[in-house]
């Protein structure tokens, strides 16, 4: 019971996308897909929704191949979120769901239930076009949900939403999970990553480069990391003349640094004690997925290639 | 993230360049639920009729409809109420034996009957001149009269010291127009009668001299075709209202196709639909749906063309008194199966062109770049407009038989053909089998076009990639 990918490749005129990729995602786990802006994300996600085919490599849901599996058995959160906007809410979301087979009835109910939960059923008749930014992204969920698919691919999800229905989606996605569905997702926000997925796979130029579960991966980094914190001196200036210790971070509430030889954690403490310093915080701990992600992709501040800008009216 | 938002920025496709992103659908599994071709349609119907400008546009052509249809009835109720003034200023006492004043009342006040023969006006009924004597001594006053406008024009006849007449018509009208022209015929009548009365002919026979002659006009056409002028004016009718209907339609919801597909594409919300159907059953969808709503305004103008030439009778009657003049339409069995043609020639015409549009359509990324895009299919549509207008005069030549059974031409001039020639058996059913295949034809690049078109933004189509496209595996 998997989705199994396997040294799948896809090129596009010159450029090769995607490159000897294979994952694997258990059924009813929740799986992290990341990997920088042009890493070959939503080109996978397509080929895995039989949207595109692959040039080489297989793709297989619990054995059968993605091309043989119906359609309603997909959910689909597309990066670039897109809906009828001139349709009301009601309209398009039945219209979705049916073309995904169900029976308008059911649909119906099903969207009942879900827009209670998410606060919006005063829209229902609304026209898209007329809600705000925050509930057309709800609804665009909607549209990926309403039909119970088995497997949910989703796109940057969490994108442009503020704390709160970022909150009330997470609370869907485990919601969804509680079903048993296969969620995909992919994120630029690694904080969510370590909260929600099990497992995860970091591409970059069309290949895997980080797979595994978070806490293996984390483990492996081979490395842990001091993170002191005082109270009445909070940028600890002195911690740079200690041979063997690399400050990584001076953050407000914190500094972070790697240890080598010959420095030592109760060194660190130590040193911290006779200098007066009140200490509100040390700790060891595992470098953050954001650490390993930049670590592991290199520069990808910027995009890998230019983005042009188009205007759309 | 960008988000429906009427002006924003949206990213390339992360994946470069995109000439070959051709999307996977031809045993693609979502092409196993059938419900979805009408329930696209639907969507695609309701979409387009639902529209604010839809509705209104509908109505105002309604109205324009209603109101050309009337027009002819109204001008003929405003002549019917205006009345020439004539005074007729005779000092050359009877011409021929004849009352010239009641001779030229009942010459100028003539309807032609349903049967093309010349009739005088039934007593009672209006009369389009009015004709009375006036005193010699008045003709100075009378002048005046026509200076102010009182009177319409004054006839004055004197005779010669030759024997001959001498008329003079003083007139505050056009000279060269139709009264006119009718006076002046009419005085070179009594001018003749008079010359034939002074040579001693007989009154009796003078009396029949300008009865209509009995004449017969037949057109080859017409014998050829075995129809009256009547079957003639109402095919003529059919097939140049056929005409227009077919191109503005197709050329309105013909772009209509293309604009929804760009608009798919440009709110982003294709990348949903092409996970939820296949290319191709969005694509049928759009343009039967689209077809459709194209098929209701179309539906709306004739029931209400129909219906108000219909009723033009009992309201001519009303208003006139009678029915006569106008244009003789007969619809007959002849003109029924021509609509019935208009309506199946529309359907295929539309089919063609819309699987165009829609490959056209699908490859624009943006709204302003979709004229610019259709700019050569509209150049071929204008090419067929002009050579089914040229075809009007010469259906029996070589390239216009030729021209109508290229699919694109057909709808037309095979129509036009229909209208005014005779057609063998075989021609229409002929032409309509190729329609079908080109249209499956077309579907299937189409489809291809289209379903490698909607993921791809950011490239100007050309007729190259077009034929790339289709081709390609």
């Amino acid at each position: 019971m998997a989705l199994l990918i396997e040294d799948i490749s896809k090129s596009f005129a010159n450029v090769q996308a995607v490159r000897n990729l294979s994952m694997k995602v258990e059924s009813g786990e929740i799986f992290g897909f990341l990997g920088p802006n042009g890493a070959g994300k939503t080109t996978t996600i397509r080929m895995i929704l039989d949207i595109l085919r692959p040039d080489s490599g297989h793709i297989t849901w619990n054995g059968t191949p993605v091309s043989e599996i119906p359609r309603k058995a997909w959910g689909y959160l597309p990066e670039e979120r897109g809906l009828y906007p001139k349709m009301t809410v009601e309209d398009q979301l039945i219209f979705l769901a049916r073309l995904y087979g169900m029976p308008k009835n059911i649909a119906r109910r099903e969207l009942d239930e879900w827009l209670e939960r998410f606060q919006i059923t005063t829209y229902r008749k609304k026209k898209v076009e007329e809600l705000s930014k925050g509930n057309q992204q709800k609804v665009q969920f909607l549209a990926t949900i309403l039909h119970e698919p088995e497997i949910l691919i989703m796109d940057e999800p969490f994108s442009g939403l503020d704390p709160v229905n970022v909150n009330l989606l997470k609370d869907a996605f485990l919601e969804m999970h509680r079903r048993g569905k296969t969620i995909i997702f992919s994120t630029h926000q690694m904080e969510t990553v370590e909260e929600l997925c099990e497992n995860i796979s970091i591409i970059n130029k069309g290949q895997v480069v980080v797979e595994g579960s978070v806490r293996q991966i984390k483990h492996s980094a081979g490395r842990t990391v001091v993170r002191l914190a005082l109270d009445n001196d909070p940028e600890i200036f002195w911690l740079d003349q200690i041979p063997g210790v690399t400050v990584t971070k001076r953050r407000q509430d914190y500094v972070e640094m790697n240890l080598a030889p010959p420095a030592t954690t109760d060194q660190i403490l130590q040193a911290a004690l006779q200098r007066g310093g009140h200490i509100s915080r040390f700790e060891l701990a595992e470098p953050s997925l954001t650490d390993l992600f930049i670590e592991r992709v290199g520069g990808i501040a910027q995009p890998d290639m230019p983005v042009p800008v188009e205007l759309h009216r | 993230m960008a988000f429906l938002s009427k002006k924003r920025k949206v990213t390339e496709q992360p994946e470069g360049p995109a000439t070959s992103v051709m999307i996977a659908s031809s045993n693609h599994a979502s092409s196993q639920n059938a419900r979805n071709i009408p329930l696209i349609i639907a969507r695609e119907y309701k979409a387009r009729v639902q529209k604010r400008s839809f509705v209104i546009g509908t109505i105002i052509l309604v109205v324009l409809v209603i109101v050309a249809a009337f027009i002819p009835t109204v001008i003929q109720i405003i002549s019917s109420n205006s009345q020439t003034k004539i005074m007729v200023v005779n000092s050359a006492g009877q011409i021929a034996g004849q009352d010239a004043v009641s001779y030229l009342d009942t010459q100028l006040n003539t309807v032609i009957d349903s049967s093309g023969h010349v009739k005088p006006v039934e007593g009672g009924k209006k009369k389009e001149f009015e004709i009375r004597a006036g005193q010699t001594g008045e003709v100075e006053s009378l002048r005046q009269q026509v200076r102010d406008g009182k009177l319409d024009s004054m006839l004055v006849i004197r005779r010669a010291a030759s024997g001959d007449l001498n008329f003079e018509y003083y007139s505050n009208g056009s000279l060269t127009g139709s009264n006119s022209a009718r006076i002046q015929s009419a005085t070179s009548q009594l001018n003749f009668l008079d010359k034939l009365g002074r040579l001693g002919v007989p009154q009796t026979q003078l009396g029949t001299l300008f009865q209509a002659p009995n004449l017969k006009a037949t057109s080859s056409a017409d014998e050829k075709l075995g129809r009256t002028p009547a079957e003639t004016g109402a095919a003529t009718l059919v097939v140049t209202l056929g005409i227009i209907l077919i191109f503005t339609t197709i050329l309105q919801y013909g772009s209509t196709v293309a604009q929804g597909a760009v608009e798919e594409k440009s709110n982003r919300v294709m990348e949903i639909m092409i996970n939820a159907a296949t290319p191709f059953q969005l694509m049928i969808g759009k343009i039967v749906g689209i077809g459709l709503a194209g098929v209701t305004q179309v539906t709306a103008m004739a029931v209400a063309g129909i219906a108000a030439f219909l009723i033009q009778d009992p309201v001519k009657s009303a208003l006139l008194g009678n029915a006569t003049g106008g244009t003789q339409i007969d619809i007959t069995g002849l003109s029924v199966g021509l609509l019935g043609l208009v309506v199946l020639y529309f359907i295929l015409g539309f089919l063609l062109y819309g699987t165009l549009y829609a490959a056209v359509g699908s490859l624009v990324s943006r709204q302003e770049d979709v004229q610019a895009a259709l700019a050569p299919l509209t150049f071929l549509f204008m090419a067929g407009y002009f050579v089914s207008i040229f075809s009007l005069g010469a259906t029996d030549a070589l390239w216009v038989k030729v021209l109508s059974y290229i699919p694109f031409f057909t709808p037309t001039i095979m129509l036009t053909r229909a209208g005014f020639s005779e057609l063998s058996w075989w021609e229409i059913p002929l032409s309509v089998v190729i329609m079908l295949v080109s249209i499956i034809i077309f579907t299937f690049l189409a489809s291809r076009i289209y379903r490698a078109g909607v993921l791809m933004y950011g490239q100007k189509p050309s007729i190259g990639r077009l034929f790339k496209l289709a081709l390609s595996k």
